[in-house]
């Protein structure tokens, strides 16, 4: 079921009412339809693949009993390799299988043979990803002795499939979201009005913002024949947005509907675009999964404390991983490495332009963060062309084209052909609120997190969004989250 | 000492259950207020308004025996030519834009309806099944219809979404339309229908510049023509509820400039026409080089008010039935 269809307008009222309804019931009796309403929302997309949550959830849940009942390395090690194994090897099966077979031909057919080796017509499963990350960070704490193992099997099963960020996330950490799982949860009127404002800054984000900017973007990048310059990098900017508006949209959607529940999950994005370094934007952008590979891989990889060659090797693996876990492609691998090459130059000369950022002299100041923010959106961009280009060689097509004398012609013309002009303005216009009131409310998790603003402010600045949200929102074919498909 | 800032302190603390809710009960007030507002002042809910009084409107006609459904080529020179006498035999539901799913839906309301209907004239135009006209602009208009018929089977998504698109504010119809009149007011650039009211302006131009016309119409309009599926599957279920109520299927197709008409090759005619017999039309009344004279029409494709009556005249000598109280004798005059 996506957020941004009618049923969801259904799905979550009723569920929420029968949440309330059940407070008497008991936190089990909650926890048991909070599993229920999850499995009827995951089903909604294909009931097939519950069974696979079911089942490497109950392997999940065993092998967490299991960690705790024995104190044997060996036997630890076991479990745990179990665990690991399953998640990735669902994981690899379902995203990877037909990746590796084909790459593995074409790596042959270089050094001229020919290999034969079945691919599979696999589908899928929507959100593979982020669940079986979210289930490796309990066994895992278990593993460590990090938590206890859960015994109440309906607890955990709701936690790995619970409904607000089971298909694109946040990934939770398990020490995070289990235990809300197991304390009663106090639902605050301030939290409830808090969740449905971030959940009406979310559909601005993905309604207004991504799905204006994807019309475009689609339209530009699956062109057949080529196009200026200047239109690839009007396209290649909107992807920026479209990816982020689309991406952060759903974790504000998903974040919000949990606290209604009287849950809360962690912050997936913070301004990521107003960040003026690298590693400052990986700080801000999928926060989630970016923390999940520092805990679960460059940390365990020796992460900085090593020789800065090797740290730099371990960020170059971490983002390597990072950019085959958004899809079996190379385009993937190319944006994680080229992250990781963004990053390294850290390692040996530190923060480029760090004291003229913090001067005290706003003529100095100013211009060089505005520059920083700049160069860092730049090189962001450039990353992006390789995710969405459906090939390498076609982003560097788009590359070539806007390195070429074409970027200074004027697009106009030919988006009014391709009758764009329309949807570019209110892109343009969207995209400039977003960043309009991101800037406003930088030092909060969200734009609307008007709590301690005057209440004055608050409903204008609520009932504005939802007109905005009314009036500009994209119509046509439903389009599906980005993350989805990852 | 400056003053404490009140607004700050007093108005966004101590927020209770009963304050949330009543916020909340004040937002869906303004909500509704909204809906109504747009729904009464909007002229894409005019339009909506004058769409379905037009199918309701003939539960008053207690005479009709033979109905019209189609696009605007029936729509302009029939609706008000026929469905101005309460006490006429024939009435048009026929409406500007629509498609074969909008005919279906209209049909079997007045169907289930009106008893006394024994024949039903349907469009045969061959761009009614052409790629233009899977989508129609009277989409969430005709979507009502499969509401109160509990039909899943014409609505885009499902009858709960469909029941959304009816919250004039959730209409995504209206949008496009909000959006189309905000974008020509922004840019000044109504485009003027030609000589809008005056029914001759299309026999003004010379005779190259409406070939140019009607072949530029001709071909948008016939763009991957008996391509798509849906035109066909409506027909056949046009004619499925037709024959349950032992109700005769005739297919019609008015006069059109010659060079609009060209634009539908003549072998793929041929073959609709062929399979529109085999599927349950009873005969096929081609009238697309009936008329000539550039004064009976409004465009390339409309027959104009002076057109009408030849047009009906026409077709109540084909069909040995008369579709007007009174006899026009309109073609012997000529």
């Amino acid at each position: 079921m996506l957020f941004n269809s009618s049923d969801y307008v259904l799905f979550l009222p009723l569920v929420l009412l029968v949440y309330v309804l059940l407070r008497r019931a008991g936190l089990r009796a909650q926890n048991a339809w909070m599993l229920a309403a999850s499995y009827v929302f995951y089903g909604w997309w294909d009931w097939r693949f519950l069974g696979l949550l079911f089942g490497t959830t109950l392997n999940d849940y065993l092998v967490g009993i299991g960690l705790e009942r024995t104190e044997q390395p060996r036997h630890r090690r076991a479990l745990i390799l179990l665990s690991i194994g399953v998640n990735l090897g669902v994981l690899g099966f379902f995203k990877y299988y037909n990746f590796f077979v084909s790459s593995f031909i074409e790596a042959f057919a270089g050094i001229g043979v020919q290999l034969q080796a079945p691919t599979l017509k696999v589908i899928l499963p929507v959100g593979i990803s982020f669940y079986t990350f979210q289930a490796l960070t309990y066994t895992i704490a278990v593993y460590r002795r990090e938590m206890r193992a859960v015994r109440d099997p309906i607890g955990f099963f709701a936690y790995v499939a619970f409904f607000p960020q089971l298909v694109a996330g946040p990934i939770e950490r398990a020490r995070h979201l289990l235990p809300q799982f197991f304390v009663p949860r106090v639902m605050e009127p301030e939290a409830f009005a808090s969740g449905l404002r971030q959940m009406l800054w979310g559909f601005f984000c993905k309604l207004v913002v991504a799905d204006n900017c994807a019309t475009v973007v689609n339209a530009i990048f699956n062109h057949n024949g080529a196009l200026p310059g200047s239109v690839m990098l009007l396209g290649s900017v909107l992807f920026a947005f479209q990816i982020y508006a689309d991406f952060s949209g759903y974790s504000h959607i998903a974040l919000g509907t949990a606290r209604l529940f009287g849950f809360e999950l962690m912050q997936n994005f913070a301004t990521p675009y107003f960040s003026q370094s690298h590693p400052e934007f990986w700080r801000r952008w999928h926060i989630s999964l970016s923390s999940w590979f520092r805990d679960y891989v460059y940390i365990p990889l020796g992460g900085n404390r090593a020789s800065k060659a090797r740290q730099a090797f371990n960020l170059l693996v971490t983002f390597t991983l990072s950019g085959l876990w958004h899809g079996a492609n190379w385009t993937f691998i190319v944006w994680g490495v080229l992250n990781g090459l963004y990053v390294i130059p850290r390692v040996f000369i530190g923060e480029p332009l760090a004291r003229p950022a913090t001067s005290r002299n706003p003529f100095v100041r100013v211009p060089t963060i505005a520059l920083r923010i700049l160069v860092t959106f730049a090189l962001t961009v450039l990353a992006w062309i390789f995710f969405r280009s459906p090939t390498i060689s076609g982003a560097w097509r788009v590359v070539g084209e806007i390195a070429s004398p074409s970027l200074f012609s004027s697009p106009i013309s030919i988006l009014r052909s391709m009758g764009l002009l329309t949807t570019v303005a209110y892109a343009g216009l969207a995209i400039s609120f977003l960043l309009a009131m991101e800037w406003w409310q930088r030092d909060k998790k969200y734009a609307l997190e008007l709590g301690e603003r005057a209440a004055l402010l608050t409903w204008p600045a609520c009932a504005l969004v939802f007109v905005i949200t009314l009036f500009f929102r994209y119509t046509g074919a439903s389009l599906d989250f980005i993350y989805f498909q990852f | 000492m400056s003053a404490p800032d009140i607004t700050t302190l007093q108005l966004t603390r101590s927020f209770s259950w009963l304050r949330l809710v009543s916020q909340c009960v004040v937002a869906l007030l303004l909500f509704a207020a909204g809906n109504v507002f747009t729904y009464e002042t909007s002229g894409f809910f005019q339009r909506e308004r004058l769409y379905t009084e037009q199918v309701s409107a003939l539960a008053a006609h207690g005479n009709v025996r033979t109905v019209f459904a189609g696009d605007s080529h029936f729509a302009v020179p029939l609706n008000d030519y026929l469905n101005e006498s309460p006490q006429g035999p024939a009435y048009s539901i026929a409406s500007g834009g629509d498609s074969l799913r909008e005919c279906f839906a209209k049909v079997r309301q007045v169907l289930n309806t009106t008893p006394g209907i024994d024949t039903l004239i349907l469009t045969a135009d061959p761009h009614m099944f052409s790629r233009g006209r899977v989508e129609s602009s009277n989409r969430s208009f005709a979507d009502r219809y499969f509401i109160t018929a509990w039909d899943r089977s014409g609505v885009q998504h499902n009858l709960w979404s469909a029941m959304l698109q009816q919250v004039p504010l959730f209409s995504e119809d209206f949008l496009q339309y909000f959006r189309k009149e905000l974008s020509v007011m922004l840019t000044h650039s109504a485009q003027h229908a030609r000589a809008a009211g005056d029914p001759l302006g299309w026999s003004r131009l010379t005779d190259a510049q409406r070939m140019q016309e009607a072949v530029r119409t001709g071909q948008g309009d016939h763009d991957g023509l008996g391509e798509v599926e849906q035109p066909f599957r409506w027909y056949v279920r046009i004619l499925d509820l037709a024959r349950a109520r032992h109700v005769r299927v005739i297919g019609v197709r008015f006069p059109v400039h010659p060079g609009y008409a060209a634009q539908a090759p003549v072998d793929k005619v041929a073959e609709l026409d062929s399979w529109l017999l085999k599927a349950g039309v009873s005969q096929i009344i081609d009238l697309r080089d009936a008329l000539t004279d550039p004064r009976d029409f409004e465009d390339p494709d409309h027959v104009n008010e002076i057109g009408a009556p030849l047009v009906v005249a026409m077709l109540e000598q084909k069909l040995q039935r008369p579709l007007r109280l009174r006899q026009p004798n309109i073609i012997v005059n000529r």
